[in-house]
């Protein structure tokens, strides 16, 4: 299969691209017709941009579930990923209505690259993205909201009585949007799971991605590190993992809407003085089979995704290139601002 | 049509496309270079039509979203042998086409960013506008070659009209020696010519020059075909053999006992003919020979008066001598009796010509003789290409490798003049003539004198495809030819070239992609110039169906120079196979060399029934030679002792 044939799945979705931003050029027309009176906002800059931490740095400490050394050098490395899973959102203000409430049109996103012969291209059906428009229905005079919901799928981003912040019902509206957006990886994820025959490098937690979660072939790579799944008394070794070395596989426990995991860190490149966590990566995988071996031979799967760099992406030291070309293609094939 | 496209054009801000270029993007595999030729079909009809718009890709960029060699250098370590990554980088490729043809024509618009697809036969035939000369009804199509690019192999032709004219004519081919295969695909393209030239527009004949080694002395003898080659005489319906028409024309050497041409084997005398011109041919293009310096005004009268009042006629000198002027010897027996006669009368003019003058037109005529030896002959019979009765489909070759410069130039001179005098009367026997010369920028320079070869090929470069006098020139470098020359080239070929050549002015319309193409074009392959081609293209060619010069050599080597008797006995036994060497042998051992040369000469150039009568008929009026035993004087006195070398 041609290299470029990753470059000739986006022009066969270019159409799908075009459809997708004149659907939400004909939602703002729309909007702007049924709310005359209402502020037609430009867009601005998505609203994922303006959001704030969601929640503070912290360090969770959950039970190990490998017997041994906490710090384990990694034999090498062993390329078997057979597709990368990325999913985005883009969220925007269409406008504001008389009582106060914004209506959001959002974009989500998600698509599977397969990997065959060292050359990236869309897995079949591996593609998925969904245009919302969302608004607080406790907000929004009732005609307002049959008339809006007469003419485009309307989503209530179930906001309480007392919500009335303007910043809290965008909040709300996002939390929608990543919900969406989740469903979206979920969908894809799980395809892979019953269809793929080789693992699958998911970005970001694997926890929420239903019964995706419990496929042994699909491994998650969490880049960002907010929350440390550590112990306290663990974290200046963690802080200080050689380059090609992990932890010890803890478990992640589960909840309602998050299945349980095992996770460990694993140190991809050395790391720098004035960034302790250069090149740090925690990966995530069902609770299958012998903890170390699996960790072992996932670390080396892991390992090996260091090259091609993803430069420029400023996440390069933990960005596995597949990725990075998920990332690509949902933004330039389907006009999508890549914001996770 | 349920092709599929094998790109899409795209088109930015800083590369938009216009009606004369575009761009497109591929995958990796597909069969797009340099050269190739697609096709662009726009989604939007314009009143009513949707355009379609021909290009041949002149250029091709492809990277990598790596964005600097840096992130290379580090995702290696450093280290270029390091394992290759897991996954390749995202490559693209992207090319830029020339527009060749735009349909509808008007109103003439950017190109549309529609699919790119591979052109099709039909679409090369639409591309270059061969549609409008291949019609069946007014067909004049010459095949050139086969363009190809992946599967598709798609004939490309020349228009007759434009080749041979007279809407325009002439053809250059310039490349390196050796590689630019410019013999060869001249001699591919007379054979097209013949093949394909409508019998509507009339006959068609060619005289090449061979000015090198034995490169033109088999074109009558088969050469080695490989499969490809026949696929592709096949593919354009040209015959895959030999010139069955085919004569050689060749000076004696400077003995005069043999033809100076590597075409010497016995088994192929049959179409090789001597070329011999006597005191009237020569004097008639004695200022090929004669610089400028030779001939001034005063010169070229005398001259004059000697080619109109002396030559060929009866011509009393003062003294009262009746000259008979035939030959060079005659010629100069005349000269001996003016000048005695001005010596004798002390006068320094003679009929308005100083001494001075006659004595330098006396040296420099003479000298012709001794120059062009071989070539002119004394008995004053000339023995020429067939003037009057060319025929068509014939390749006549004059064989010139072995001449003197001077020679050279004025066989040259004078043939093309024949040819040309004889078209302007319509009276060559064909209507047609092709001209082939090689090494161009030898005979038509861009710079140096200007000689009497150059203004002559100037001429037929400007005025020749109104009397179906048609050039095909070849030379290594185009940029030393003489610029009207090859300006005056409605067609133009190209084959491997020199990237010194490459970087003159006169390329600098090729992108430098093309450019690079033609550095490194392989035997066989010629980049087009041609007046319905919007731009050029690429084709392949077959090898010519003849035995090149080295291949005819080893299978008919010539033979060693002959003795005397030997020569004569070849050249008699052409025409009569009894006569044997004992016979000659005879002759050669009572008669002088000269009359047996002149004998021998005449009985070739008459072609009687019978030769041997004709042959001793020539010695009539001759006194044969007396052997005679030398007689040894005594000295005057004996030779001085041996171990004495100073004594007298």
């Amino acid at each position: 299969m041609p290299r470029m044939r990753a470059e000739a799945g986006i022009s066969e979705r270019s159409h799908e691209q075009g459809a997708g931003t004149a659907r939400v050029r004909e939602l703002w027309r729309t909007l702007a017709r049924f709310a005359p009176g209402a502020t037609v906002t430009d867009g601005g800059t998505p609203l994922e941009w303006q959001r704030e931490a969601a929640s503070p740095p912290r360090v969770a400490p959950m039970p190990v579930v490998e017997t041994g050394p906490s710090i384990r050098a990694v034999a090498g490395s062993a390329a078997a990923f057979g597709g990368f899973l990325d999913g985005v959102q883009e969220s925007r203000v269409a406008l504001w209505l008389p009582g106060g409430a914004p209506v959001v049109i959002a974009r989500v996103g998600a698509v599977i690259l397969q990997r065959t012969a060292r050359t990236l291209s869309v897995w079949p059906h591996g593609v998925r993205d969904r245009t919302l428009v969302i608004a607080p229905r406790a907000r929004v005079e009732p005609a307002m909201w049959e008339a809006l919901s007469a003419a485009m799928p309307l989503v209530d981003s179930a906001v309480e009585d007392e919500v009335c912040h303007p910043d809290s019902l965008l909040a709300k509206a996002v939390h929608v949007v990543e919900q969406a957006r989740a469903a979206e990886e979920r969908a894809l994820a799980e395809r892979w799971a019953t269809d793929g025959v080789s693992p699958l490098c998911v970005d970001g937690s694997i926890a929420t991605l239903g019964d995706a979660a419990h496929a042994p072939r699909i491994v998650g790579l969490v880049k960002s590190h907010r929350t440390l799944v550590s112990a306290p008394e663990a974290i200046p070794a963690l802080l200080t993992l050689p380059e090609g070395h992990r932890t010890a596989v803890v478990e992640l426990t589960g909840s309602h809407h998050r299945s349980r995991v095992w996770t460990w860190y694993l140190r991809l490149r050395a790391p720098r003085a004035a960034d302790p966590l250069f090149g740090l990566v925690r990966i995530e995988v069902a609770d299958h089979g012998e903890a170390t071996a699996r960790a072992d031979d996932v670390s080396r799967w892991v390992m090996a995704e260091r090259t091609p760099l993803a430069l420029p992406d400023a996440r390069w030291d933990v960005m596995p290139y597949g990725i990075a070309r998920c990332e690509s293609y949902l933004k330039r094939g389907l006009g999508l601002r890549a914001t996770a | 049509m349920t092709m599929t496209p094998l790109g899409l054009v795209v088109a930015t801000e800083r590369r938009p496309t216009t009606p004369h270029s575009f761009h497109f993007w591929t995958a990796l595999d597909a069969p797009v270079g340099i050269g190739t030729i697609v096709r662009v079909e726009g989604d939007h009809a314009i009143a009513g039509r949707r355009p379609v718009v021909y290009g041949v890709v002149s250029d091709g960029e492809a990277w990598t979203d790596v964005a600097s060699p840096l992130h290379e250098v580090m995702g290696r370590d450093g280290d270029p042998a390091a394992p290759a990554p897991p996954t390749a980088r995202t490559e693209i490729r992207l090319y830029t086409a020339q527009v060749l043809r735009q349909v509808p024509d008007e109103p003439l618009q950017p190109v549309p960013l529609g699919a790119v697809y591979l052109a099709t036969d039909d679409d090369v035939a639409a591309a270059l506008r061969m549609d409008t000369y291949l019609a069946p009804e007014d067909r004049t199509a010459i095949p050139i070659g086969v363009y190809r690019a992946g599967t598709v192999q798609s004939p490309v032709y020349l228009d007759a009209d434009f080749l041979v004219g007279p809407e325009a004519a002439h053809l250059n081919i310039t490349g390196v020696s050796g590689l630019a295969t410019k013999t060869s695909a001249v001699e591919w393209l007379m054979a097209s010519l013949f093949a394909h030239f409508p019998a509507g527009k009339g006959s068609v004949a060619a005289v090449c020059f061979n000015v090198k080694g034995s490169d033109l002395c088999f074109l009558d003898q088969m050469g080695t075909l490989t499969p490809e080659d026949e696929a592709i005489y096949e593919r354009l319906a040209v015959p895959a053999r030999p010139f069955d028409k085919f004569e050689l024309y060749a000076p004696y050497t400077a003995a005069g006992w043999s033809l100076a041409t590597y075409r010497s084997h016995d088994a192929l005398q049959h179409n090789v003919s001597p070329l011999t011109w006597g005191l009237g041919e020569v004097l008639q293009y004695a200022e090929v020979l004669l610089n400028k310096d030779d001939v001034d005004a005063k010169a070229d009268a005398l001259i004059d008066f000697i080619r109109e009042r002396v030559v060929q006629k009866s011509f009393e000198t003062d003294t009262g001598t009746v000259h008979q002027v035939l030959t060079f010897a005659d010629l100069d027996a005349w000269f001996r009796d003016v000048l005695r006669f001005m010596e004798d009368t002390g006068k320094e003019h003679w009929r308005t010509h100083h001494a001075a003058t006659i004595r330098k037109v006396r040296n420099r005529l003479s000298n012709i003789s001794t120059r062009c030896r071989g070539l002119v002959t004394d008995d004053g019979q000339p023995s020429d290409l067939p003037f009057g009765s060319f025929v068509d489909r014939t390749v006549y070759v004059v064989d010139v490798a072995m001449q003197e410069e001077d020679a050279q130039d004025l066989i040259f001179a004078r043939i093309v003049s024949q040819l040309r005098e004889h078209l302007e009367r319509r009276a060559l026997g064909v209507d047609h003539v092709v001209v082939f010369v090689d090494e161009l920028n030898k005979y038509a320079p861009s710079d140096g004198p200007d000689t009497y070869v150059r203004k002559m090929l100037l001429d037929i470069a400007e005025r020749g495809r109104y009397l179906g006098l048609v050039l095909f020139g070849a030379q290594q470098f185009r940029s030393q030819v003489h610029r009207r020359v090859v300006g005056n080239c409605g067609t133009a070929l190209f084959g491997r070239m020199d990237g010194d050549e490459l970087a003159t002015p006169g390329y600098g319309t090729l992108s430098p992609a093309v450019r690079t193409k033609l550095a490194t074009l392989d035997k066989g392959q010629l980049m087009v110039r041609h007046p319905h081609f919007a731009q050029p293209v690429f084709v392949r060619f077959p090898r010519p169906a003849v035995l090149t010069g080295r291949d005819g050599s080893e299978r008919f080597p010539p033979v060693a120079p002959p003795t005397l008797d030997e020569a004569v006995t070849r050249s008699l036994r052409l025409l009569d196979p009894a006569i044997s060497r004992a016979y000659v042998q005879e002759f050669v051992a009572r008669y002088d060399e000269n009359d047996i040369l002149r004998a021998r000469n005449a009985t070739v150039r008459m072609r009687p029934a019978n030769v041997k009568a004709f042959f001793e008929s020539q010695f009539k009026g001759h006194v044969p030679v007396v052997p005679v035993t030398p007689v040894t004087a005594a000295p005057l006195r004996a030779a001085p002792p041996l171990d004495d070398p100073y004594a007298f």
